[in-house]
């Protein structure tokens, strides 16, 4: 089965970023191709998660290498085989500073033609600089993705051609979609680019086999815009949010009502609205948090992948959203599939994050000279000397330069998801009733909300009553300790195919539950 | 648990490879003295002070039953005792905090500790057992006699440190001496 997941503006973006912290922790499925979609190239939410893709790919591709390191076919730790393209971000309208009068070539029209576009926008929206993105002007957005051509030879659109191809060939393909409602790039992307898949499906004459699902997010996150310097200005309204949405659902009602464009669409809501301390019309400062909601869009795009869920013929509607309790816990968060506990899989992440960072990644990074002193410890012989090391040399190589550009990778990347679950569980509730007992982090990290760039700092160094609040980092009835998972890595049965660092890496991922 | 379980039974190998000759000495001097015996001989000739035997008027066979049964109770004791730290040694050593790398060493003292205290209870088990009037037959153990009884606690010491090598606890090996030079993967 092949998996596309398209995300489409910011929100889409962020989504990605759940769903990659998702798929790294064992939720996704066996290969996904992601793309974006931001006319917003610059976007603070668009390069943090092209940043993390990249991260992503990086990563399992040294720890997933049959000649290097090898987390084997059985592990769960970065299960999913993702790929992209080389820019991972789909631009609708190329070229320096656009204009919509530009994209349409305006001044070419015909005088009845141009009077229909000059009722339909005002002179601001046609002069509008779009290289930010379409500040939550739907219309702008539809007419510029429109005015593009879908081609064969563009490579994000290639890609399409060649999902349907494939369908067409017998495979199954399914091809997620994930924006916000409301705002610019994904209220005008989703349905069309949803749109134009379907009108290729049917140009290339494929009946079978190809999936189309959507996540479709309602507001669920507002801002306060700064009076000063705004006049004149187009941006994102958050009073305006709900208009569009309501505009915008009776425009699907009508749209799923009269023809069947997605298999399945996932909506998901939130209210109250989480609070966001900072507003940035666009660019490399709107660096949005992570959100809650914006998971359920992720978990809704792996269900829709697993292959347990049985895609019929009916255009199906799931939607979620807040419990009536202003507590959010683990127990709302759905499991992927009947087998893919979503909960116990992203508390192994966590876990298996913060006993890399702190505890294993430190030992294991340095010099040989610096490493040796663990050489005689039952984890480090078992599970990274025997297989660092060189018969040729007769030496163990962890300390080499090919071996520390991994640990070092993945203890980046452990910060990733501590920054992540900690800004998440933060920005969701902040300024807010509402209550969020996924983890405990104040122990470990510092939050400064005003910080657009570095929101959340996580300490560099645990002391030990620090350390000793391990087994209080999840909020589960599991207690487990840190003196657990060095039992359980020192106990792990090794799987016969694993090599190199992956071992050890996919060892302490296990070990991270009980 | 399991790897407790797991622990339990190398325990028991390590001990095995020494108590099978202290079990099949035990067994011997239980069923009683044989005057033909090897074993007979030697405790006639190297545990007992002859002279006061002598002094007495008495011969070795009239204390040979009970300073067999002495020694077999002696050993028995020493055995289950041996068993016991071993076994909760090997079980403790779960428990220890062992949380990072590199902790495992500042165990050593706790593992030290323990072993000091097994040694001191083995040479009390064998005063209690020699020096005191718990048993009759004790006045009658010279001193070569002493000493020799005094090395079982060795005997037995060997046996719990086999117990506690291939026993401890994978992540705990470095806090019991050498135990970390065993195979990773054992």
């Amino acid at each position: 089965m092949k998996n596309f997941i398209i995300g489409i503006g910011g929100t889409g973006a962020k989504c990605l970023e759940h769903l990659l912290h998702c798929c790294s922790a064992g939720l996704g499925p066996q290969n996904l191709w992601a793309g974006m979609v931001d006319q917003d190239e610059a976007n603070g939410n668009v390069s943090r998660t092209k940043i993390l893709l990249s991260k992503y790919m990086n990563l399992r591709n040294s720890l997933r290498n049959e000649s290097g390191h090898d987390l084997a076919k059985d592990s769960n730790l970065f299960k999913t085989n993702i790929t992209a393209n080389n820019d991972a971000v789909w631009l609708p309208l190329k070229g320096a500073d656009p204009t919509l009068e530009e994209v349409i070539h305006y001044e070419l029209l015909k005088p009845e033609v141009k009077g229909l576009m000059d009722c339909l926008y005002d002179p601001d929206e046609m002069k509008q600089n779009l290289s930010e993105g379409f500040r939550a002007r739907p219309n702008i957005g539809a007419a510029a993705m429109l005015a593009t051509t879908a081609n064969e030879d563009d490579p994000f659109w290639s890609q399409i051609y060649k999902a349907i191809d494939a369908a067409r060939g017998g495979e199954e393909v399914r091809v997620f979609i994930i924006s916000s409602i409301f705002g610019g790039t994904g209220a005008s992307g989703f349905p069309n680019i949803a749109r134009r898949i379907k009108q290729i499906q049917k140009e290339k004459n494929v009946t079978s086999n190809f999936h189309l699902g959507g996540a479709l997010m309602l507001p669920y996150f507002n801002y306060e815009v700064p009076e000063e310097n705004m006049e004149g200005e187009l941006f994102a309204k958050p009073e305006e949010f709900l208009d569009q949405t309501k505009g915008a659902l009776e425009y699907y009602a009508k749209l799923f009502e009269y023809d069947k464009i997605f298999d399945q669409v996932y909506v998901t809501g939130w209210d109250p609205l989480a609070k966001l301390p900072n507003f940035k019309m666009g660019g490399n400062l709107q660096n949005n948090p992570p959100l809650f909601p914006e998971l359920y869009g992720a978990l809704g795009a792996l269900k829709f992948f697993s292959e347990d869920n049985k895609i019929n013929d009916r255009q199906e509607i799931f939607h979620i959203g807040k419990n009536e309790s202003n507590d959010i816990l683990w127990s709302d968060i759905p499991n992927v599939s009947n087998n893919l506990n979503s909960k116990d899989s992203l508390s192994k992440l966590i876990r298996f994050a913060f006993s890399y960072n702190w505890m294993y990644g430190p030992a294991l990074t340095g010099s040989w000279s610096k490493i040796k002193k663990y050489e005689n410890e039952n984890w480090f012989k078992r599970l990274v000397y025997k297989n660092t090391y060189n018969n040729d040399t007769k030496a163990c190589e962890v300390g080499h330069e090919h071996n520390q550009e991994v640990i070092t990778s993945m203890k980046e990347y452990c910060q990733d998801v501590l920054t992540w679950i900690t800004d998440m569980q933060y920005s969701t509730v902040a300024n807010t009733d509402q209550k969020m007992d996924l983890i405990v982090s104040d122990f470990f990290s510092e939050v400064q909300a005003k910080n657009t760039s570095t929101r959340v700092t996580i300490k560099e160094k645990l002391n030990a009553a620090e350390k000793n609040q391990f087994n209080t980092l999840i909020n589960d009835s599991k207690n487990l300790k840190l003196l657990n998972i060095m039992s359980n890595i020192s106990y792990k049965k090794i799987n016969r195919d694993q090599k190199g660092l992956g071992v050890f890496m996919d060892i302490l991922f296990r070990s991270c539950e009980q | 648990m399991v790897n407790i379980i797991r622990s339990l039974i190398l325990s028991l190998i390590g001990l095995g490879t020494l108590a099978w000759l202290s079990i099949i000495l035990i067994s011997i001097m239980l069923v009683g003295p044989d005057p033909d015996g090897a074993l007979t001989e030697f405790f006639a000739e190297n545990i007992i002070a002859t002279t006061k035997l002598d002094e007495l008027g008495w011969n070795f066979s009239d204390l040979s039953d009970g300073l067999f049964l002495l020694v077999a109770h002696m050993n028995i004791t020493l055995l289950l005792f041996t068993l016991l730290m071993t076994l909760g040694w090997s079980t403790w050593s779960h428990y220890l905090n062992i949380d990072a790398p590199g902790k495992a060493k500042i165990y050593f003292i706790h593992w030290a500790v323990f072993t000091g205290i097994l040694v001191v209870i083995l040479l009390a088990i064998i005063f209690f057992f020699t020096q005191t009037t718990a048993y009759e037959e004790a006045d009658f153990i010279d001193k070569s006699g002493y000493a020799i009884l005094s090395s079982s606690a060795i005997f037995y010491f060997l046996m719990y440190y086999v117990g506690v090598l291939l026993g401890t606890a994978r992540f705990a090996r470095s806090s019991v001496l050498l135990a970390n030079k065993l195979p990773g993967g054992f």
